[in-house]
């Protein structure tokens, strides 16, 4: 994801009246696109709801519920949502560390994406370098590292140790898009403010921060995809005892079942809290989540939000 | 409200200097034109002024106080940036109420005042929209709204009006000087649109490379420019290499021109480096062109004395019909004098005429080999 490379829209929902009007044809495209992307979900979820479904058979051959009685433990959907599955742990620590990472990581990014994109400084490539750097190392390496730190700073096993651990692979990308969204913010604005007697807190207060706040949404979104991703590091620093999404659907792999109506179902919901904060930053920033606008006078939420 | 001084003021971005040791002062409630091509450095001065921008030396005084270490958010000043910068986040109130709302002005106090700055930039009624929504020149004139709604001490300009169209530019025009008079705020306005600076400016300066070349009232700068870079700057004129044959006269001055020799008041001439080698200037609409046949130039209701001197005959070579005036280019034994007459009778191509510079007209400058013969 180079910097200002592209439009990156996410949750383009149409609002009321714009300033210009989607034609048919870019309907049909994004129906297209849509159908495109949600078509590996189709499976899945069908699979979640299926008891037996042997190659080729288009549909499943025994539904879950026509086979209640076949199982003695219960498997899929009524598996998971009961005591023994803990998936209501997991869910919440998937959320709270998702969330927390990302705040983090907007936070952190904000400033350094801030300097990196307004200042020219001795050393800024080598630190622009660095700053990539756990996106390029294996995580397998992050990961070994980590927890000898981790350990004797006594974080292994705690959520804030995992928090940090995720920050690693997660700063990289918030930094790389809070920088983008620097870039093509114009100076100008700040300029003005200052000649109209806003002070440094004001500036960034009234100015910066709702400019560039899609940037923002979108630097938290992917940091909290990311996060709710991680298996690895999650699953060394955490020494097994904090159950994420990801590590109740690796066990549950490990233990046997490829693909039976359980993991299908574990892995439906693993999607849902990225879904979810999609919606939540959208409705947040209440315009469109694209990098593109930024540079360009942002479009009003025509007819207000209210 | 306060008076503006820059002092020897230099200031280089990475290379070369931008600005070039510029001294100016504006007396306290006066506009002041800064006039020059672009790039010479008209921003980067009016940021200095403003305090975006640190000058390498010198010094900017407010009221005879040192502003250097006041930062721009406490300098009391108005801006409108050549890209007027609206904040696009915020409707036409917002933008225009920001300033009072820095300044704690509450929200029901404030919005009568944006109220009466949008009703004086004709902009009433569009309180709700969004910049995105407004054309050019309403961004603009909101831009400038947004700028004196605080009363500042100080208006900086930056070609507030390059993007409106020629009527609405004159409605500006008045209304900047109507509510700079009112607020007698101190003005500094950029443009290089000469008419603009002439109409706006008490004092104007002209402005290359970074230093001022000259400074004075507007009527005085274009009558009586110092060289002929100016001269050509500001308006139309015919620029003549010329030689000083006669000095002698006490009332007049002989001088020597590629189509003869011209009579010229001796009043009229720049501070020379008193070289013999000049250029004789004269503005395209002080050339007077006469018929040929019309026998001399008391038709045109001119003292005898003066009238009799300085006519030539020529070949009018080029047309070019404006509105209300009509600029032709007559070729004098191989010299192409420009001369526009307000009138609607236009003169036919390749007609033969005599032309008249008048004396009293003709300036004399100091030579300049890049601008002699244009
Ligand atoms: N930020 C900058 N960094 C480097 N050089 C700059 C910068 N800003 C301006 N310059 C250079 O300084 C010179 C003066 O620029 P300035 O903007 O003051 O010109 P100007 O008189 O306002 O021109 P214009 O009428 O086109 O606006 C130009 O040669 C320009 O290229
Ligand atoms: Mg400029």
């Amino acid at each position: 994801m180079g910097a200002g490379e592209g439009t990156i829209v996410i949750g383009a929902r149409s609002r009321g009246r714009g300033l210009y009007s989607t034609s048919r044809g870019v309907r049909v495209a994004l129906w297209i696109v849509f159908a495109l992307f949600s078509f590996p979900f189709v499976p899945l979820v069908v699979a979640s709801f299926a008891f037996r479904w042997h190659w080729p058979a288009v549909v499943p051959t025994e539904w879950l519920w026509t086979a209640r009685d076949a199982s003695t433990v219960p498997v899929g959907w009524a598996y998971l949502f009961s005591r023994v599955s803990r998936l209501g742990p997991a869910f919440a620590n998937t959320t709270l560390i998702g969330v927390a990472v990302a705040s983090l990581a907007v936070a952190l990014a904000l400033p350094a994406a801030r300097v990196i994109a307004r200042y020219d400084f001795r050393g800024k490539s080598f630190f622009e370098f660095v700053f990539l750097m756990p996106v390029i190392v294996p995580q397998i390496s992050i990961g070994i590292g980590t927890l000898l730190l981790f350990l004797r700073l006594g974080l292994v096993r705690t959520h804030v140790g995992v928090i940090l651990a995720h920050l690693v692979p997660t700063l990289p990308y918030a930094l790389r898009i809070m920088t983008a969204v620097f870039q093509n913010l114009d100076h100008g604005y700040e300029e003005v403010a200052q000649t109209l007697g806003a002070g440094r807190m004001q500036r960034f207060v009234r100015v910066v921060l709702p400019l560039v706040l899609p940037g923002v949404a979108t630097a938290g979104l992917f940091a909290f995809l990311i996060s709710s991703n991680v298996f690895l590091l999650t699953f060394l620093v955490s020494g097994g005892r904090i159950p994420t999404l990801p590590t109740m659907l690796f066990s549950h792999i490990e233990s046997g079942a490829p693909l039976d109506a359980t993991t299908a179902g574990l892995v439906v919901i693993v999607s849902l809290p990225g879904i979810a904060f999609l919606l939540l930053t959208d409705r947040l920033t209440g315009q469109r989540l694209s990098l593109a606008s930024l540079g360009a006078p942002v479009q009003p939420a025509v007819g207000g939000r209210r | 409200m306060s008076s503006i001084e820059i002092d020897r003021v230099s200031k280089a971005y990475d290379g070369p200097l931008v600005v070039d040791s510029l001294s100016l002062c504006v007396p306290s409630g006066t506009v002041f034109g800064l006039l020059g091509p672009s790039g010479c450095g008209k921003t980067t001065t009016l940021r200095m002024i403003a305090g975006l921008l640190q000058p390498d030396s010198g010094d900017i005084r407010f009221d005879g106080v040192s502003v250097l270490a006041v930062p721009p958010e406490r300098r009391a000043i108005g801006m409108v940036f050549q890209q007027h910068l609206l904040f696009p986040h915020m409707n036409v109130e917002q933008n225009v109420s920001f300033g009072l709302r820095m300044q704690g002005v509450r929200p029901a106090a404030s919005r009568s005042r944006v109220d009466e700055a949008l009703d004086l930039v004709r902009l009433g009624g569009t309180q709700r929209r969004y910049p995105a929504q407004l054309s050019g020149g309403q961004q603009q004139r909101v831009a400038l709204a947004r700028a004196v709604v605080t009363n500042p001490a100080v208006l900086l300009l930056d070609e507030p009006l390059s993007n409106l169209d020629t009527r609405l530019r004159e409605e500006m025009r008045a209304l900047i000087r109507s509510v700079q008079r009112r607020l007698g705020i101190t003005t500094i306005v950029v443009t290089h649109d000469q008419g603009e600076a002439m109409e706006l400016s008490d004092q104007m300066a002209v402005m290359f490379d970074g230093a001022i070349a000259q400074v004075g009232r507007p009527a005085e700068l274009y009558a009586r420019p110092d060289s002929a870079r100016i001269a050509r700057f500001l308006g139309a004129t015919n620029l003549i290499p010329a030689q000083v044959v006669d000095t002698t006269a006490v009332d007049l001055m002989r001088i020597d021109t590629p189509f003869g020799s011209l009579d010229v008041c001796p009043g009229n001439s720049a501070p020379t480096t008193g070289s013999p080698r000049v250029v004789a200037s004269i503005r395209c609409e002080h050339v007077a062109i006469v018929d040929r046949h019309i026998d001399g130039p008391t038709a045109s209701g001119v003292s005898t004395r003066d009238g009799a001197r300085n006519i030539f005959t020529g070949l009018i070579d080029d047309v070019v019909v404006g509105a209300g005036r009509i600029t032709y280019a007559v070729d004098v034994r191989g010299t192409r004098i420009t001369a526009v007459e307000v009138s609607d009778a236009e003169r036919a191509r390749g007609s033969t005429v005599q032309v008249r510079l008048p004396c009293d007209r003709v300036r004399l400058l100091p030579f300049d080999p890049d601008l002699a013969g244009r």
